[in-house]
């Protein structure tokens, strides 16, 4: 083993070239570009200068990165990360420091091995993007970066100075196509530990979150401009019709003229009285870095794993930072709450002490002229129906105070959370309890595989409304306004809508055209099938798995066993197929058979000196016998055509060959 | 070259129909990791730490993945030494203590690259072999003593193509090259000629300065004393030949030298034949158990220095 280490010290001239220290570079580029999206913007313009200096310094001589320089480049480097970070110690600052590591190591390189240690830190550095992402573009961005990588590997180990560089990018995929079944196995059978083995603060966590915890006009419609999906719903029967689908996620019930707040000290659990069919489901929740889970109208209960808050809101103990499934009920008919303590009542009665006196006053007298509260819902119904009330996901800003006063009676134009806003305020200053409710409405139904996908621009903000023996009620104000939104969901719905502004969401009334209709909806169920199979393969499901290929019984040491004996067994199939199939060996019979022809011409005085190709030995023979020439000749073309030729000797040619030599008959000399 | 336990084990005679010529096969190769395949291994535990601790499932799939790739690293090293056949090319005789080439040609029915080739501690020869053709290989030997040198064990490796793992094969030519001993200059830059008129009278000249006539082409004589003219007009292959008439007759004696070591003595026999053939003389060489008639040319040469070489040497 010692000695192999003169195999790995190679002609280092070779890193001097111009095209390899471009590879290398470029190399750096491919790994470190997911990097952009989350780290400080400083580390580009870091390693960009670096790389610039070396290919500069590639005419000087080898070791031109002088300790003076190196150490002022780490110093820089350490008080950039020490200003960014300060003396925290998480995931951004660590990686930060790799990375820096990682091009000081480019910069300083002039031996090869310096360079496979680049390569190496290349790796990991890959697998560290997925700290932040880990849906199918990274997984498709980590199998080219590595592919490159690989190529790179291959590249340092020619002995040619020219990158030949389509012979390395087919080897390193037929490699890594090679190793792909050992990596199923593994991912399949290797146990998922309980971790974490340590924790590093999540300080800049990137915020992927949907709905955030408080509610203002605006913030849901900067939302609904964007389409990932927020999460996917399995019917287990029928699936609910869309104006059903709502699901809580949040419940306002604090305004302070400006913004809705969450302050929800409800005395008491509310009472749930059922009525109707129960309707089965299974979420599978993108990850949003807060606790709520999303939960159909109305959740009977749930289990120990989760919380069900006084206000009936579903939540999870640990913030959802990764892909996550859960089954739940929903009772879409029901009495919520029938009695409410005089404190709840108060509690959602509460206004801001002054402002919005027209909206006030206007209320009072709509809910004196109606008669009762269900009258005065009706009319106010009307109310919004009959004006110019306009549905958009930009509507003018309004400042200052009196935001509901100006909303209602001027601009009379915005989006969900302005309306739902508006009514829960005009309710409460009719007298009646009512609170605002976030969550997301309708969603759009992937017939390929038949699930139910909501995305973020189906968020909603809706009303509810406490009545007298009827208890919480659902009051959408966006159905008065804009009903097909809610018949129809965001993308279809609002097109037929007069009321609705078109020019706002063309870009999201995208995809009517059927091919393009179908191919999202392909890309979404394999989304979906990836985030249940590979992001969602935990500890719970591996024993589901395990279950049924029958293997829950046996111990962990039987399935590393089977591992084992897999792994070997693929082993062995491949290097059958690429080490014994490839070299076939001519057969031994030729080489028998042109031993004879070698000792005939032995027993004259002519034998073949050990060193003597075939070609060769028919020449020396020409010349000290020219009447041998011809035929010797012949035989040992044919002979050196059948060994080193291209085609595999067939039974025929080796007869032939066996005859000829057997006629080869030499006179003795006289 | 380790030649440690493992090495030992593996030293076999070739084997086959050719004594001089082998294909590698499973019995031969061995594959173990380097020290880069080590720290590689350790960067994939790294990894897997990182997924642990991070419950990430991609992170497990790279990590296997390029443990999958390790493992497959193994099939292509070995692969890029598994059916590799050798034989030993054309010897040259050397001289004791100066590196000489021991060449060996290689071939094989795929390409392969960067293989290395080395003898003990010498410097290491690095080739690629092309698909169906023959490459010949020079590795570089250093012969000690003059006699019959056996190259002895070839170390044949690749680390091809990632690195981490090293398939290597010892290989053990049944073959002899013929070392002269090593020239050291002598006293007297020749002997002075003697004179002796008897073997003046029979001296069979093969080389001179006039031409005395043809004689028929012997294996040996130099190609530029054949008269080519006579065989473009078909009558044959002849070789002239010359004649100096020369009073007196060169010889190298063992006798001449007065040095107690027969080493030195032989050291200093090769540099007068060296010379004397550089000279263009004509000499003759006397050793204690035999007597080498006079001669020149560079087939004299040759056969004066193996009679110094194999002087008293056993036969192997």
């Amino acid at each position: 083993m010692i000695t192999s280490n003169a195999l790995h010290r190679h002609d280092d001239t070779r890193l001097f070239t111009t095209t390899s220290l471009a590879v290398l570079i470029s190399l750096q580029g491919i790994v470190l570009l997911p990097v952009v999206a989350y780290l400080p913007l400083w580390i580009w313009p870091f390693v960009c200068v670096l790389a610039l200096l070396r290919f500069m310094a590639l005419r000087k001589s080898a070791n031109y990165a002088g300790f003076v320089s190196n150490g002022l480049l780490v110093l820089l480097a350490i008080m950039l990360i020490l200003y960014q970070y300060g003396l925290s110690w998480n995931r951004d600052a660590g990686l930060t420091l790799l990375i820096i590591a990682f091009s000081l190591k480019l910069y300083e390189a002039y031996k090869q091995r310096d360079v496979i240690i680049y390569l190496y830190l290349s790796y990991f550095i890959i697998m560290t993007h997925f700290l932040y992402t880990q849906n199918i573009y990274s997984f498709l961005y980590m199998v080219f970066a590595t592919w490159a990588t690989t190529v790179v590997l291959i590249a340092m180990h020619t002995l040619k100075q020219e990158y030949q560089f389509i012979k390395n990018v087919r080897l390193a995929a037929t490699m890594l196509l090679q190793a792909t079944p050992f990596m199923l196995i593994l991912f399949f059978l290797f146990p998922r530990l309980p971790g974490p083995l340590w924790s590093l603060s999540n300080a800049n966590l990137q915020a992927d979150s949907g709905i955030s915890d408080t509610m203002s006009p605006g913030v849901i419609s900067k939302l609904a401009q964007t389409a990932s999906v927020a999460f996917r719903v399995r019917f287990n029967d029928k699936i609910v019709a869309s104006p059903l689908r709502y699901f809580r996620v949040y419940v306002f019930d604090y305004y302070d003229g400006k913004t809705w707040y969450k302050n929800q000290i409800v005395a008491k659990k509310p009472a749930l009285i059922k009525k109707g069919p129960m309707v089965q489901y299974e979420v599978m929740m993108e990850p949003h870095q807060q606790k709520w889970l999303a939960a159909l109208d109305m959740p009977p209960g749930v289990s120990k794993a989760w919380n069900l808050s006084n206000t009936h809101l579903v939540s999870a103990r640990k913030t959802i930072d990764r892909p996550v499934r859960y089954a739940l009920q929903a009772y879409p008919r029901y009495i919520l709450q029938p009695e409410l303590a005089q404190t709840d009542l108060l509690h959602y009665l509460q206004l801001p002490k002054s402002g919005d006196e027209q909206a006030r006053r206007f209320a009072e007298d709509l809910r004196a002229e109606a008669g009762s509260d269900g009258l005065f819902i009706t009319q106010l119904f009307q109310f919004f129906r009959q004006n110019p009330f306009i549905y958009t996901l930009t509507p003018k800003t309004i400042k200052g105070s009196d935001q509901i006063d100006t909303f209602l009676f001027s601009s009379r134009q915005g989006f969900c959370e302005h309306y739902a806003g508006a009514f829960t305020f005009l309710m409460r200053a009719a007298g009646i309890p009512a609170r605002v409710v976030v969550g997301y409405q309708g969603g759009e139904l992937n017939p390929l595989d038949d699930y139910l996908v909501v995305r973020q621009y189906d968020a909603h903000a809706w009303v509810e409304v406490w009545l007298q023996g009827r208890g919480w009620i659902r009051v959408d104000p966006t159905a008065a306004v804009a009903p097909a939104r809610i018949e129809l969901g965001m993308r279809s719905g609002l097109s037929h809508d007069p009321f609705f502004d078109r020019a706002n969401v063309a870009n999201l009334l995208r995809g009517e055209i059927n091919w393009i209709k179908l191919a999202r909806h392909l890309w979404d169920a394999f989304d979906a099938r990836w985030n249940d199979w590979i992001l969602g393969y935990n500890r719970i499901v591996q024993k589901e798995f395990f279950k049924k290929l029958g293997l829950a019984k046996m111990g962990w040491t039987v399935i590393a066993l089977i591992t084992l004996a897999s792994c070997v067994l693929f082993l062995a199939i491949l290097c059958f197929v690429l080490v014994v199939r490839r070299s076939r060996k001519k057969p031994a019979r030729l080489l028998l058979d042109y031993q004879r022809f070698c000792h005939k011409l032995a027993r004259i005085g002519l034998p073949r000196a050990g060193h003597e190709g075939p070609v060769a030995y028919a020449n020396r023979i020409a010349n000290t016998h020219p009447e041998l020439a011809l035929r010797v000749r012949r035989i040992c073309r044919y002979y050196s055509m059948l060994r080193y030729g291209r085609r595999k000797v067939t039974k025929k040619q080796l007869e032939r060959f066996h005859k000829i030599v057997k006629r080869f008959v030499v006179d003795n000399r006289p | 070259m380790k030649t440690g336990f493992i090495n030992r084990r593996h030293v076999t005679e070739p084997c086959g129909l050719d004594k001089n010529a082998c294909t590698l096969d499973f019995r031969r190769i061995l594959v173990l990791p380097t020290w880069h395949g080590l720290l590689f291994f350790f960067v994939i535990i790294l990894m897997l730490i990182a997924s642990v601790n991070y419950q990430l499932n991609l992170g497990y799939v790279m990590t296997f993945l390029l443990f999958g790739l390790m493992l497959i690293g193994i099939l292509h090293t070995y692969r890029n030494l598994y059916g590799l056949s050798l034989r030993v090319g054309r010897l040259q005789p050397a001289y004791a203590g100066e590196p000489c080439v021991f060449p060996i040609i290689v071939s094989h029915t795929r390409a392969l690259e960067n293989l290395s080739f080395q003898w003990h501690h010498m410097d290491m020869v690095s080739i690629d072999v092309k698909k169906h053709e023959e490459t010949s290989v020079a590795i570089p030997v250093l012969p000690k003593r003059r006699g019959w040198f056996r190259p002895g064990r070839i170390r044949i490796a690749t680390i091809y193509p990632l690195g981490w793992f090293c398939a290597w094969c010892m290989i053990d030519f049944d073959c002899e090259i013929i070392v002269y001993p090593k020239p050291k200059a002598a006293g007297p830059y020749l002997p002075s000629r003697q004179t002796n008129i008897a073997q003046a009278a029979d001296y069979q000249a093969h080389c001179g300065d006039d031409f005395h006539g043809l004689q028929a082409y012997q294996r040996g004589d130099s190609l530029r004393h054949v008269a080519w003219r006579a065989y473009a007009q078909e009558k044959g292959l002849y070789t002239k030949k010359f004649v100096t008439h020369v009073s007196q007759a060169l010889w190298l004696d063992w006798e001449m030298l007065d040095d107690n070591d027969k080493e030195i003595r032989l050291g200093k026999l090769c540099q007068w034949v060296n010379d004397a053939t550089e000279a263009n003389l004509t000499f003759g060489l006397r050793l204690p158990n035999q007597i080498i008639e006079q001669g020149c040319g560079a087939s004299h040469q040759r056969h004066c220095l193996t009679a110094l070489a194999l002087y008293d040497e056993p036969q192997p």
